[in-house]
C-alpha cells in the first residue's frame, strides 16, 4: 500500500514539479533579457574602478613608494638626482623637482591590480585611467615605458649621477678623516675604537673611491657628543 | 556491485603488469581504471581523480590535487604583512571577501589593533554579500553538474548584482583588496547602502523562484536525495567544517559560536540539514543548506545596513608595519567553504615568519572517497558538486 | 529522344532523396539557431546576436564553415575504419526515417503501408551507429557513452512502439497517409483528442519517450557532459563531428515529425476553414513546434541518471502504456 501510495505520489510530483519549472522558464522567455551587447554598448565604470594602471610622468617625483608596495616587484624606477643644469622644472605643487625619473617601466602582463601602489602615492601621479581595453599583440607592449628620455640620455644621467655620488662621497669621507683626525688627539677614549677604525681606511690614498657603504659605520659615532661640533667644522671647512 | 578483488597495482607503467597483459591476463579483473580529471567539465578546476570502475560502479576512489598549487604560504613569508592580501584573496577568488578578513583579523589579532564598529560592521556586510555571490556559484556550477542549466545562468544575474555593487565599493570584482590591516581601503561611496537594500529586495523573489525551477524539482531530488550521505561521524573525522558540516546536522557555525567582527550583534539562524527528502548528510541536504544560507546571509545583510554606525574607516590603519610584536596567532572565521584559519608566525620583522592557511575546502576533498564509494560515476559527479570545492582553496 | 518513361520513378524518387537532404541540412542549420535563441532567452540572455544582422541568423552557416574546414583528428588508437564510417550510419539511420514523413497528402517518399512499423524499425539503426562510434574511439568516456545510449535506445523502444499502437489501433492502418486521413476536419478529429485521456496519455508518453530516442535532456545521458566529456563522440571534430550533430536534429524532426502525424492530425489545419494554408506549413509547423518543447525542456531540466532512467522507462512508461493500449483496444471493439 505504502509502496503503491510513493509510486503514484513520485508520478504526481514529477509531472507537477517538471510543470513547475516548465512555467518558470517560459516566463523568462518574456523577460527583458540582461545582455550588453558589448562592442556597441559599454558599461560605465564605477570611479574607483581599478581598470589600467597609469602614471602621469610629469607629476610622478621618483620617491620608490609604489615600487615598493607593489606585491608583485613588476615596478622598476631609475632616478637620477636633478642638476641646475637640467631645467627640471617644478613639480605640480610649485616646489622644484629634486629627481629626474629616467625610466619607469611597468610590467603591465604581471600586474594582479591590486592598488597599492596607487594608494601610496604621495603624488597621486599613479592612477587608473578608467579603460579597460588594454589587449596588445605583443607581450612586449605590455612593457609599459613611460618616462620619456632617451637611452643614451639615461646612460649619460646615471654617469652623471655616479660622478657626482662620488664627489660626494669622496668629500664626505675627507671630512670623516679630518673629523676622525681632530676627534683621536683631544680624547683617546676606549669608546672611539670604531671611530679610529673608521678613521684608517678613509686615511689610505685610495680615499676617492671610497663608497658611501663606508661612510654610513662612521655616522652613529656623531652620536658621541663630543665628535658633533667638530663635524660640523669638517663640513664648513670642505 | 560485484564483489571486488583487490589487486595492488602501483601508480605508472610495472612491469608485472605488462607480464601480467602479455600473458593474456588483464590484471584489472572486470574493473576499469579511469582518470576523471584534470580537464573534466566536472571537477571544477583541476581536481583528478583515479577511479576504479565496475561497469558504471565507483569501487575505488583517489583524489589527486596540487595542479593550483600556486605556494600562497610560501610566498606569504617573503612579502610584507599589508602585500600578503592580494594573496589571499586568490586562494579561494569566488569570496575573497571572507579570505582577506581571516588573514586581516590575524595580523590585528598580533598587532593588537581594535577597529571601530564601522569598519566592523563594513566587513560583515561585505563578507555576506560575498558569501551569496560564492554560493550563487556553488549552486549554479551544482545544477550544472546535474545536467540544468538555466539555474546557472540565474544564478549569475544575482552575483552580477553583487559585483556590481562590491566592484563599486572596492574597484574590483572578484579580486577585491578591500580589506586591509586595521581598517579598509575606502569608506562607502554615497548612496552605495541604498543600493545593498535594492539588491535585498530584489533578491527577495529569486530564490523561492530557485526552489520553485530546481530545489524541488523531482528529477533533482531524485538524482540527490540519499546520494553522498555524510554522516556526523565521518564529518568530524575529516574535519568537514562550514556548511557541509551542518547539512549532516551539526549546529555548529562559527559565526553564532566563536563570533568575530562582531557576528554576535546580528540576528540569524544558522541552517542545518534534516534529511528532508533523504538521509541528513546527503547531496541534496548540502544543496538546501547553501539555498538557506544565502537567506540567512541576506537578513544579516538588511541588519548591517539598518545598524551602520559612523566613523572613520581608515582610523586604525597603522602608518607603519614595519615592527611586528613577535609570537604567533591562529585566527578562523566561516568562509564559504567551511572554517579558513590563518596560523601567523611574527619574528619581528615587516614580513611573516610563517603564514599557514587552513581551508574547509581542502578536508572536504578528503572525505570524497568515504562518501562515494559503491555509486555509478555520475552520483561521483553530484558528490564533488554537493561539497562545492574552489581548488584555488584547495591547492592554494 | 531518350525515353524517361521508365526512368520517371528513380528520377523522383532521387530528386526527393536530393530534396530530403538539404531540407534536413536547412532544418539542422535552422534548428542550430533556435536552439541558441531559446536557450538564450531562457536564460535571459540574446544569443548569438552578430553574424549576418538580424538577430546571428548566419551564424549557423559560419559554424558549418568552421567544422568543414576543421582539422579532421583520428586518434591513433582508435579502429580507424570503423571511427569513420560511425558518424555516416548515424545520419543514414536519421535520414531512413524522412521517407515515411508525409510532408501533405502526396509530398512522401514512400507511402508504405507499415509506416509506422518502419519508422520504428529503421531509427534503430542509429544504435549500430554510436555503438560503432564508440568502440572506435577507443576512449573510456565514449565507451561509457555508447553503452549508456545502447541500453537507453532499445528500452525506450518499447513505450514509443505501444504509443504508436494506439493510433494505429484507432486508425485501422499503418500508413502514414491513410492515419493522418483519418484525423481530418479540425482538431477534435485528432488523435491525441479522440478518446481521451487515453490517446493524450500516449501522446505524453510517447513525446517523453522519443526524448530517450534521439538522447535528448533530460535523457541526455549518452552525452552527458558532466559526466562523460561528450559521450561517444568525445573523440569526434570537424565533420565527422558535423555529421552527429546534424543527425540529432535529424532525428529530433523525425520523432516530433511523427508525433505531428499520428496524434496530431498531419498536414490538416486545426481549424477546416484553415486548410487554404498549404498542408506542408501546417505539417512543418506543428513540429517545429515540438521541435521547441524538446529545447524547453532541456533548458529547464536536470538530467535523470542511468537507473532511474531505466526506472521510468519500465516501471512508468511500460505499465501505462499497456494499459492505455488495452483499454483503446476495449474502446475500438465496443465502438465497432
Amino acid at each position: 500500500m505504502n509502496a503503491t501510495y510513493k509510486y503514484f505520489r513520485d508520478i504526481y510530483l514529477g509531472v507537477t514539479t517538471v510543470s513547475l519549472g516548465m512555467w518558470i522558464t517560459f516566463r523568462h522567455f518574456f523577460m527583458p533579457t540582461i545582455t550588453v551587447q558589448y562592442p556597441r554598448e559599454k558599461l560605465i565604470y564605477p570611479p574607483r574602478a581599478r581598470t589600467e594602471l597609469r602614471n602621469a610622468i610629469e607629476s610622478c617625483n621618483g620617491c620608490l613608494q609604489c615600487a615598493r608596495a607593489c606585491p608583485v616587484e613588476i615596478i622598476h624606477i631609475e632616478t637620477a638626482k636633478a642638476q641646475d643644469e637640467d631645467n627640471a622644472g617644478n613639480m605640480p605643487d610649485g616646489k622644484p623637482r629634486k629627481l629626474l625619473v629616467l625610466t619607469f617601466d611597468v610590467e603591465m602582463s604581471k600586474c594582479v591590480h591590486c592598488g597599492l601602489c596607487v594608494e601610496v602615492c604621495p603624488t597621486e601621479s599613479m592612477h587608473w585611467n578608467n579603460e579597460h581595453e588594454h589587449v596588445t599583440f605583443t607581450r612586449e607592449e605590455l612593457m609599459r615605458h613611460w618616462a620619456t628620455y632617451p637611452p643614451e640620455e639615461v646612460r649619460r644621467l646615471q654617469e652623471r649621477d655616479e660622478i657626482l655620488k662620488a664627489e660626494k662621497a669622496k668629500q664626505a669621507a675627507e671630512a670623516a678623516a679630518k673629523k676622525a683626525a681632530a676627534g683621536d688627539q683631544p680624547a683617546p677614549k676606549p669608546v672611539s675604537k670604531p671611530a679610529a677604525d673608521g678613521a684608517e681606511k678613509p686615511a689610505q690614498p685610495s680615499a676617492a673611491a671610497a663608497t658611501p657603504a663606508i661612510e654610513k659605520p662612521a655616522k652613529p659615532e656623531s652620536g658621541d657628543g663630543t665628535d658633533s661640533p667638530q663635524k660640523e667644522n669638517g663640513k664648513e671647512k670642505a | 556491485m560485484s564483489e571486488t578483488k583487490e589487486i595492488h597495482i602501483p601508480l605508472g607503467p610495472s612491469p608485472e603488469k605488462w607480464d601480467l597483459l602479455s600473458k593474456g591476463i588483464d590484471p584489472f579483473g572486470d574493473q576499469m581504471i579511469l582518470q576523471m580529471g584534470p580537464q573534466h567539465p566536472a571537477t571544477h578546476g583541476v581536481l583528478r581523480l583515479e577511479l576504479k570502475t565496475d561497469g558504471e560502479v565507483v569501487t575505488k576512489i583517489t583524489p589527486y590535487i596540487g595542479y593550483l598549487h600556486r605556494c600562497f604560504e610560501k610566498v606569504a613569508e617573503s612579502v610584507t604583512y599589508p602585500q600578503v592580501i592580494p594573496y589571499t584573496e586568490r586562494m579561494d577568488y569566488l569570496a575573497g571577501m571572507n579570505m582577506a578578513l581571516s588573514y586581516v583579523l590575524a595580523v590585528e589579532k598580533l598587532r593588537e589593533i581594535e577597529v571601530n564598529d564601522r569598519v566592523e560592521t563594513l566587513r560583515v556586510l561585505v563578507c555576506e554579500l560575498n558569501r551569496i555571490a560564492s554560493h550563487c556559484v556553488a549552486i549554479g556550477t551544482f545544477a550544472l553538474d546535474i545536467g540544468a542549466w538555466t539555474p546557472l545562468l540565474y544564478l549569475f544575474q544575482v552575483r552580477e548584482h553583487i559585483l556590481d555593487l562590491l566592484e563599486e565599493l572596492s574597484g574590483a570584482r572578484m579580486l577585491f583588496n578591500y580589506i586591509r590591516i586595521g581598517g579598509l581601503a575606502h569608506d562607502i561611496p554615497t548612496g552605495w547602502i541604498d543600493k545593498v537594500r535594492e539588491f535585498c529586495t530584489y533578491m527577495d523573489p529569486k530564490i523561492p523562484e530557485l526552489n520553485g525551477l530546481l530545489s524541488y524539482n523531482k528529477i533533482y531530488i531524485e538524482r540527490l536525495a540519499h546520494v553522498g550521505v555524510m554522516s556526523q561521524d565521518v564529518a568530524l573525522q575529516y574535519g568537514i567544517t562550514g556548511p557541509n558540516l551542518r547539512a549532516t546536522g551539526f549546529d555548529y557555525d562559527m559565526r553564532r559560536d566563536a563570533p568575530y567582527s562582531g557576528y554576535e550583534k546580528y540576528d540569524f539562524q544558522p541552517q542545518i540539514g534534516a534529511g528532508e527528502q533523504g538521509t541528513p548528510g546527503d547531496c541534496w541536504d548540502r544543496y538546501i543548506v547553501r539555498v538557506r544560507e544565502m537567506e540567512e546571509s541576506l537578513k544579516i545583510i538588511r541588519q548591517a545596513c539598518d545598524r551602520m554606525p559612523e566613523g572613520d574607516v581608515k582610523e586604525t590603519i597603522p602608518k607603519s608595519l614595519r615592527k611586528m610584536p613577535e609570537g604567533e596567532v591562529y585566527v578562523t572565521t566561516e568562509a564559504p567553504r567551511g572554517e579558513l584559519g590563518i596560523y601567523l608566525v611574527s619574528d619581528g620583522t615587516d614580513k611573516p615568519y610563517r603564514v599557514k592557511a587552513r581551508s574547509g575546502a581542502y578536508c572536504s576533498v578528503a572525505a570524497v572517497p568515504a562518501i562515494s564509494l559503491g555509486g555509478l560515476i555520475a552520483d561521483l559527479v553530484a558528490i564533488v558538486a554537493s561539497i562545492d570545492i574552489v581548488l584555488g582553496e584547495v591547492d592554494r | 529522344m531518350i525515353a524517361l518513361e521508365p526512368y520517371l520513378d528513380l528520377i523522383i524518387s532521387v530528386v526527393y532523396v536530393v530534396g530530403i537532404v538539404l531540407f534536413l541540412s536547412l532544418f539542422a542549420l535552422f534548428a542550430t539557431w533556435l536552439e541558441r535563441k531559446v536557450a538564450g532567452h531562457i536564460q535571459d540572455r540574446l544569443g548569438p546576436m552578430e553574424t549576418g544582422g538580424w538577430h546571428g541568423w548566419l551564424q549557423p552557416i559560419a559554424d558549418a564553415i568552421k567544422l568543414l574546414i576543421k582539422e579532421d583528428i583520428i586518434p591513433a588508437a582508435a579502429d580507424k575504419k570503423l571511427f569513420k564510417l560511425a558518424p555516416y550510419l548515424v545520419f543514414i539511420g536519421s535520414l531512413a526515417g524522412f521517407a515515411v514523413l508525409p510532408f501533405a497528402a502526396n509530398l512522401i517518399g514512400s507511402d508504405l503501408n507499415i509506416g509506422v512499423y518502419y519508422v520504428i524499425a529503421v531509427t534503430s539503426l542509429v544504435v549500430i551507429g554510436i555503438l560503432m562510434a564508440g568502440w572506435a574511439s577507443n576512449n573510456k568516456w565514449s565507451m561509457y557513452g555508447a553503452m549508456r545510449s545502447a541500453a537507453q535506445m532499445i528500452s525506450y523502444e518499447i513505450p514509443v512502439a505501444l504509443s504508436l499502437l494506439i493510433p494505429v489501433m484507432m486508425a485501422g492502418t499503418m500508413s502514414m497517409v491513410e492515419i493522418v486521413d483519418n484525423q481530418a476536419g479540425g482538431f477534435w478529429n485528432w488523435y491525441v483528442f479522440r478518446t481521451m485521456p487515453f490517446s493524450l496519455i500516449a501522446f505524453v508518453i510517447y513525446f517523453w519517450a522519443s526524448l530517450a530516442e534521439v538522447n535528448r535532456a533530460p535523457f541526455d545521458l549518452p552525452e552527458a557532459e558532466s559526466e562523460l566529456v561528450a559521450g561517444y563522440f568525445t573523440e569526434y571534430s570537424g565533420i565527422r563531428w558535423a555529421m552527429f550533430f546534424l543527425a540529432e536534429y535529424g532525428d529530433m524532426f523525425v520523432v516530433s515529425a511523427i508525433a505531428a502525424t499520428v496524434f496530431l492530425g498531419g498536414w490538416y489545419a486545426p481549424f477546416p476553414f484553415l486548410d487554404i494554408i498549404p498542408g506542408p506549413i501546417w505539417f512543418i509547423g506543428k513540429t517545429a513546434f515540438l521541435v521547441f518543447v524538446q529545447m524547453w525542456l532541456r533548458w529547464t531540466l536536470p538530467r535523470l541518471r542511468v537507473d532511474q532512467l531505466m526506472y521510468v522507462c519500465w516501471k512508468i512508461f511500460l505499465p501505462f502504456s499497456f494499459a492505455n493500449l488495452l483499454l483503446v483496444g476495449l474502446w475500438v471493439v465496443l465502438k465497432g
